[in-house]
């Protein structure tokens, strides 16, 4: 459906917004697509420091996050495999060379999960989340999976470079990315050299990456695949290998010359597509399902080339647009899985589970597993996250966060962990009576309004609203329990879906 | 409680007393279900009660065929397990003079005798992965070893088969036992699938609010609120569908009578939700249960025979039910596990990850000479070695594909594999 922008001509669309109009609901909207929920204290805060200062604490440090415990542990077995890999002599006493194997193996997906664990709980904190949200986009565009990359290492420190990359220009970080050792094994560049060249990432550098189809031709593709030639990943960092590198003339976008991987990010961003597929990308991640109209479009994709690119450019501009705000966008995005997840956990203020099994089988199930995606295109979204199986994953969360703890059955190892987390302050898992005691007490209409303020985008229809409080009126039992039901409904309510 | 909050309608009766109340079929049409307006549209015929069904028994972990079906004949198997393996002297249920089941498969030896349970031996793949996460998508996705799928394999027969036919009920095309959705009907296009939970215990008298769902009259109604505009408003038909489809199972589980209690097993109970859900006519092809528990490293036999006896004993006692109540003959069930163990038992008086092993089948539709395909696997193969595949597992799904559920293997499985006397 293409999108109509009535309120706001395509002259003025990109313009800096009036810092006087900033608001809780300007303030709510920000934070909700920008992280992953706008908590009551959030927004406050976010209006006493204005749009400027909320989008400076957001971005203007970058917040390190180092790697999990186990994928540390995996690094030095996978070094340490490698070096005995011709001699067995020296394994284990008592390993067989199969059992170092397996064990290996058993590490690689523990890693995978651990860390992306890991990276949730970093995530959900509030101070890190624009951040993380930004690092999980890009990670959506610039995409590398453990379904063919296994080694949880190469991806991990792919995520790190894409999570530093606020500085850098587009440019800069796609030549960055093609010696990314993540992306040199995700798509196969180690095994492309002189006289064999392998078109897999060439062909989607075009197309996923930087122009987008209809902006390249197979040629182009061809001979941009050769010029790739000669990247291998040593010692686990991507270098140039000039004796595989084809040396030959290259004709890419009609310029002809010995070219090399440098060269063919360069003539890429010389076309006039690099500007704008970002910026599409960009929008479709934090404002709307529906492609903007080209004109905006292209006036976003010069503004963002005047500043040279730069990553953070992009998301400065837009966050601070007059069409970012415009009331048009409230409840116009379905949120993707990790967006619902960590946004239900920060407007309930809860913690991450402390089972990093469970929770990768629901995102799963819900559709996204982070750095997981499943092929180079990364999620679609939209529409494709709603099926009536991922539907029901998200509401069987809800119910799950809801639970009685108890009920969950823990094994052994389990209930260590869960031990630990709350030892370290992070055994919050599920909505506990006390944590309604606040809000019980608010007459009915007040407390509609509370939830429908707090947890829902714009205003809702007011039979929505009429709803919860003839429910509040008209059912019987304990005020607690009925706060809990009416914020179970309205979680799993279609309007919670959407931000 | 609640009793006074109108809610969505279950059945076309209901919607119609609706519609017939004053809501009208146009006025309500735009946020009735969607099965409920696409039925309206097409004016269709109600669905066909003898459709095939397909259950699939998930044996999670790796189920250990050696002491599944047991080559009691073979001296082989005693040298390779002096400890794990069954003494000689066992009462094995023979199925011909090589192989027999264990005591505790009882039950399924009676149905192998009536010709209701066929045995396929040494069923596996080329290049056979030992990891539980991937040896199980393999079997899932139906995959070449080296070949990544996204879909399952049931999921793209309901991708090609039961798409773009208009559906008069609100029912889900596959349900599953299990609390996520499983691989194998893990589709590329959206479908109506339905989960009925884990291991938990189907509620026969619900009680909403000790279950946790006193929310769910609510939800009814927040869903039924009129929604601004895109996408809220395609979330909300999305909702009301599953909200109708959850209602009408909740009832069936709750008003099921089987022929006798099923044992009291998580499987047993899933079982007996799949039977409820045949009997009462829903459109469902697939059906997909799991059990857990096969990965046996170590302190293996008891373990190991007490899944089994949860499996024979929960077959048996769905076959059963099922013939009680006449739906013997549409109704195929099948296990499958990620891989077999080891033919040798480890230290720990366990198996480890292994190959082949043998897969089984059951229902009245049977068609198996002699209910076993395939041959015992060959134990002659010193003391480190593995059991060779036989028998490509997508062998058989290509056959019941086929031959059960009326859909062209090769366009789902992406080649062609030769197909069994199966059904």
């Amino acid at each position: 459906m293409a999108l109509e922008l009535k309120n706001v001509p395509v002259s003025s669309a990109w313009l800096p917004l009036d810092p006087k109009a900033w608001n809780d609901d300007l303030a709510r909207h920000l934070l909700r697509r920008m992280g992953f929920a706008a908590t009551p204290d959030g927004v406050a805060h976010s209006v006493r420091i204005g749009l400027a200062g909320t989008l400076q604490e957001a971005f203007g440090q970058l917040r390190p996050l180092n790697p999990s415990t186990t994928l540390v542990n995996f690094r030095k077995e996978r070094d340490d495999v490698r070096t005995q890999a011709t001699s067995y002599r020296q394994a284990p006493a008592g390993a067989t060379p199969r059992q170092i194997y397996v064990n290996l193996e058993q590490l690689r997906r523990e890693a995978f999960t651990d860390s992306v664990h890991h990276w949730l709980e970093f995530a959900r904190q509030p101070e890190n989340s624009a951040q993380e949200n930004f690092t999980l986009f890009l990670s959506d565009v610039l995409v590398v999976a453990f379904n063919k990359d296994k080694d949880p290492s190469q991806i991990f420190d792919h995520v790190d470079l894409l999570r530093r990359s606020w500085q850098m220009t587009y440019p800069e970080l796609i030549k960055a990315v093609t010696f990314s050792p993540g992306m040199i094994r995700y798509l196969d560049l180690d095994t492309s050299y002189v006289g064999v060249p392998n078109e897999n990432y060439a062909r989607e550098l075009m197309e996923l990456f930087t122009l987008g189809e209809g902006h390249y031709t197979e040629k182009d593709v061809k001979e941009a695949a050769r010029a790739l030639t000669g990247i291998v990943i040593r010692q686990e960092e991507g270098t140039f290998a000039r004796p595989r590198w084809d040396p030959g003339v290259k004709t890419i976008f009609g310029a002809a010359g010995p070219w090399g991987a440098k060269d063919v990010v360069d003539l890429i961003f010389k076309q006039p597509a690099s500007r704008t597929f970002l910026p599409h990308e960009f929008l479709a991640w934090y404002l709307t399902n529906d492609p903007v109209p080209k004109p905006y479009l292209e006036a976003l994709g010069a503004l963002w080339a005047e500043r040279g690119m730069r990553l953070g450019a992009l998301a400065e501009i837009v966050f601070s647009s007059r069409l970012f705000y415009d009331p048009q966008f409230r409840g116009t995005l379905i949120k993707s899985p990790v967006r619902y997840y960590l946004g239900l956990l920060q407007d309930l203020n809860l913690d991450v589970s402390p089972f990093p099994e469970p929770v990768m089988r629901m995102l799963r199930s819900m559709g996204q597993e982070p750095f997981n995606a499943p092929n180079v295109r990364g999620w679609v979204g939209g529409k494709n996250w709603i099926n009536s199986s991922t539907f029901a994953a998200r509401r069987q969360l809800v119910q799950q966060l809801f639970g009685p703890a108890n009920a969950v059955q823990l094994n052994a190892d389990q209930r260590m962990m869960l031990a630990d987390a709350t030892k370290a302050g992070q055994g919050k898992i599920t909505v506990t009576p006390d944590r309604l005691q606040n809000v019980a007490g608010l007459a009915p209409p007040d407390l509609a309004d509370h939830f429908l303020n707090y947890f829902l985008p714009g205003a809702p229809d007011p039979a929505y609203r009429a709803y919860i409080v003839d429910y509040l009126n008209n059912s019987m039992g304990m005020q607690t329990q009925l706060v809990r039901e009416v914020a179970e409904a309205v979680l799993q309510s279609p309007l919670y879906n959407v931000c | 409680m609640h009793n006074a909050i109108p809610s969505l309608p279950t059945t076309r009766r209901e919607f119609l007393r609706l519609s017939g109340s004053g809501l009208g079929l146009l006025a309500f049409s735009t946020f009735a279900p969607a099965f409920l307006t696409r039925a309206a549209e097409a004016n269709v015929p109600a669905p066909a009660r003898d459709r095939r069904v397909l259950v699939l028994v998930q044996l999670g972990g790796g189920n250990d065929g050696l002491n599944t079906v047991v080559p009691f004949a073979d001296d082989n198997y005693y040298k390779l397990r002096p400890r794990l393996g069954f003494q000689r002297s066992t009462q094995f249920s023979k199925l011909n003079d090589q192989i027999g089941l264990p005591p505790t498969c009882l039950p399924l030896a009676r149905l192998f005798n009536e010709g209701k349970f066929t045995v396929v031996q040494n069923v596996g793949y080329p290049n056979p992965n030992r990891s539980h996460f991937r040896s199980t998508e393999i079997w899932e996705t139906a995959s070449d070893a080296q070949t990544y799928l996204s879909s399952g394999w049931l999921g793209r027969y309901v991708d090609n088969c039961c798409d773009g036919t208009p559906s008069a009920t609100a029912d889900p095309v596959a349900v599953h036992g299990t609390t996520t959705l499983p691989q194998s009907i893990q589709a590329d296009k959206p479908q109506n699938y339905f989960g009925i939970g884990g291991n938990s215990r189907i509620n026969v008298r619900p009680h909403p609010r000790r279950d946790g769902r006193a929310f769910i009259p609510l939800l009814d109604q927040l869903a039924q609120a009129p929604t601004p505009a895109e996408p809220a408003h395609f979330l909300s038909h999305t909702l009301m569908d599953a909200l109708v489809t959850e209602k009408r199972v909740q009832q069936i589980l709750a008003s099921y009578r089987p022929e006798k209690p099923y044992p009291n097993f998580p499987l047993a109970q899933s079982l007996q939700g799949v039977a409820a859900l045949v009997a009462a006519g829903l459109e469902t092809r697939v059906y997909f249960c799991s059990q857990p528990g096969y990965d046996t490293h170590s302190n293996q036999f008891n373990t190991h025979q007490n899944k089994l006896t949860e499996l024979a004993q929960s077959l048996a006692a769905f076959q059963s039910d099922l013939e009680h109540h006449g739906l013997d003959k549409q109704v195929l069930t099948m296990t499958f596990s990620e891989f077999g163990r080891r033919p040798y038992e480890n230290d720990a008086l366990g198996t480890d990850h292994g190959t082949a092993a043998p897969l089984f089948l059951m229902g009245s539709a049977l068609k198996t000479p002699g209910g076993i395909i395939g041959q015992a696997p060959d134990l002659n193969i010193g003391p480190q070695g593995d059991l060779e595949y036989k028998i490509d597992f997508r062998q058989i799904y290509s056959t019941v594909l086929h031959r059960w559920l009326d859909a062209d293997p090769a366009k789902i499985l992406g080649q062609k594999f030769q197909e069994l006397p199966l059904v």
